[in-house]
């Protein structure tokens, strides 16, 4: 049986890479809650390649406009079509910045509208209760639109989520070692745990 | 006398030689008067109303004899558990040379079932709801097809990809899915109500990993009324469930050299399956090694599966189609039929020479034995040859002395 490996989709414009800790701090989230084998790295794969088959749950963040090649235009259709799922944060939270307009509208061209998702979800049952995406300690830092999103947005294929969208910027709020959860007096990681979770079982 | 111009003078006796001249002949008794005794030799298939003609006349006193050069064949529709409504369509009997059998539903023509003198064969195909066949222009047989309720598939196991991809895969195929996926000790996501596992309700039951070893018992009682379950072979794993398979399993295989992300089923990885229970029975091979194994315990049915990670198939196959296909099949291999609402066969029947035995009464002679006559006529040139050999090389031994 295989185990879970939490992926970060790498894609040729803007700056995949500017939340290096979050891997290890879901990972870390994943193997301290539940039972669901947890590979304990993540990888790192090309969004043109058919690489990305591998990891039915992939993550994709960044601050800067967003322009996929073909081929990774290609690529993700296939990717949601196959059953795979792409969570996006919008680093920046920010409604008028440069990362939000480009990825939704490459997102909406690819995979189809981005819908309100309610917050009654399944999404938010899967694993902790939540009562709507929790919000961060990031919204309201006089950075971005300085807005608390009270929704994530989804392209949903049936029921199913394909694109979980958010612009709660939980790049920045997961972006820390995961030792130095012990002086959070509730662990913010925990609606990661319900992401994976919910991809896994969904 | 209005009944004498009615019902004109009764002729004695009449002796009919073939199918076509039964139909002129008919034609004249309704005109003319039933006789008394009528002989018929049956050269081709009669239609329906030629038959309940003449079972009628017997019904109303003419003593009907009758003969026949005619097959006798029969067809069996029987549905397979496949939401999509598969049927597996049997045809037996023996027809003459060049001559076949024409499967046709409701759309028009499906399949020649054979042509020929052998045995007739089978197939498996979506139908209508009624199938008829067809010798040449004439149908010669109807029967209907059953509906099954199929009941609900169950998959136990982890929450992973392997679960999330099965369920997913039987509902874009039709399935009603429920499932129980542990996510934590003691802890599980469900979907719809996986248990009680009832077999009035449950028609199979997927096990993916060790993790369902807990409902171990509740597992066999479902065997044993007559439920499917399909093991994967990380189930195996665990010794409760273990004993419920029909092989055990071994180490991992290598595929071949065949890269992960080719495309088909048969670049995935399996374990080997090893010391076979004396009742399995292997349903499917890979360079010549079990990768589906069944075997019947109580009165359910057990598969072992070799694959790991199939999901992958979904997701790097060549079509999306194939591993929705593939896990539905294990379903319907699998799971418990409960056959519902078989309606009456029509006024054809499925097997036509018994429907016109049933209305005319035993014929006076048996009719032709084709297939049986061939294969006893080889036998007897077999025979002969061998028996010629033997004396041949007797004849030799004894004409160059040897003792």
């Amino acid at each position: 049986m295989s185990e879970f490996v939490f992926a970060t989709a790498q894609y040729e414009s803007g700056d995949w890479d500017s939340a290096p800790l979050v891997p290890a701090n879901v990972i870390d989230a994943v193997a301290r809650y539940t039972s669901v084998p947890v590979a304990p790295t993540g990888v790192i794969v090309s969004l043109a390649s058919r690489e990305v088959l591998r990891y039915p749950l992939l993550y994709l963040t960044g601050h800067l406009p967003v322009r996929f090649t073909a081929a990774e235009r290609v690529t993700l259709a296939h990717y949601l079509d196959r059953g795979g799922m792409l969570f996006v944060d919008d680093h920046n939270h920010d409604i008028d910045g440069a990362f939000h307009l480009t990825a939704t509208e490459e997102l909406e061209r690819v995979a189809g509208p981005l819908v309100e998702l309610p917050n009654d979800h399944r999404l938010y049952r899967a694993f902790f209760a939540f009562d709507g995406p929790p919000t961060t300690t990031h919204e309201l830092n006089g950075w971005g639109d300085n807005l608390v999103h009270r929704h994530l947005q989804a392209v949903l294929r049936g029921d199913r989520i394909a694109v979980l969208y958010s612009n709660k910027d939980y790049s920045s709020e997961w972006s820390y070692h995961p030792q130095n959860k012990r002086f959070l007096s509730v662990d913010n990681t925990r609606f990661a745990v319900n992401v994976v979770v919910y991809a896994l079982s969904s | 006398m209005v009944a004498g111009s009615l019902l004109p003078a009764v002729p004695t006796a009449a002796r009919i030689a073939s199918t076509a001249a039964l139909e002129r002949a008919m034609e004249g008794w309704y005109r003319d008067g039933l006789p008394a005794a009528v002989d018929v030799r049956l050269t081709a298939w009669p239609t329906v109303a030629q038959r309940d003609g003449l079972a009628a006349m017997r019904s109303a006193g003419t003593r009907v004899s009758w003969s026949h050069t005619l097959s006798a064949i029969g067809v069996e529709a029987e549905p397979t558990l496949d939401p999509l409504g598969a049927v597996a369509v049997r045809a037996t009997g023996v027809l003459d040379d060049g001559e076949g059998l024409v499967l046709q539903d409701e759309l028009g023509r499906l399949d020649t079932v054979a042509a020929g003198p052998g045995a007739l064969g089978s197939r498996t195909v979506t139908f209508g709801s009624r199938i008829g066949g067809w010798v040449g222009d004439r149908m010669v047989l109807e029967t209907s097809v059953p509906r099954v309720d199929g009941g609900m598939a169950v998959v136990l196991g982890r929450v992973g990809w392997e679960a999330r991809f099965l369920i997913e895969a039987l509902e874009a195929r039709g399935w009603s899915v429920a499932a129980r996926l542990e996510v934590a000790p003691g802890r599980f996501v469900t979907q719809g109500r996986p248990t009680p596992l009832d077999p009035d309700r449950v028609a199979v039951v997927f096990v993916v990993d060790a993790s369902a070893s807990a409902l171990v018992r509740g597992l066999r009682a479902f065997l044993s009324s007559g439920g499917g379950v399909v093991l994967y072979a990380a189930a195996v794993s665990d010794p409760a469930l273990e004993r419920l398979a029909p092989a055990a399993v071994g180490a991992g295989r290598s595929t071949g050299g065949a890269r992960f992300a080719s495309t088909s089923r048969a670049a995935l990885p399996v374990r080997t399956l090893g010391r076979l229970a004396p009742d399995a029975i292997v349903l499917d091979q890979r360079d010549g090694q079990p990768v589906l194994v069944g075997r019947r315990m109580g009165a359910g049915r057990v598969l072992l599966l070799a694959y790991t990670d199939l999901w992958r198939w979904q997701m790097s196959g060549d079509t999306t189609v194939g591993y929705q296909h593939f896990v539905s099949d294990l379903a319907a291999s699998a799971g418990r039929r409960v056959v519902r609402d078989v309606a009456p066969a029509s006024v054809y029947g499925a097997a036509p020479l018994a429907a016109i035995a049933a209305g005319l009464g035993t014929p006076s002679s048996p009719g032709p034995t084709r297939g049986p006559a061939r294969s006893e006529r080889w036998l007897a040139l077999l025979a002969g040859l061998v028996f010629a050999a033997l004396g041949a090389e007797w004849a030799s031994r004894r004409l160059r002395s040897v003792p």
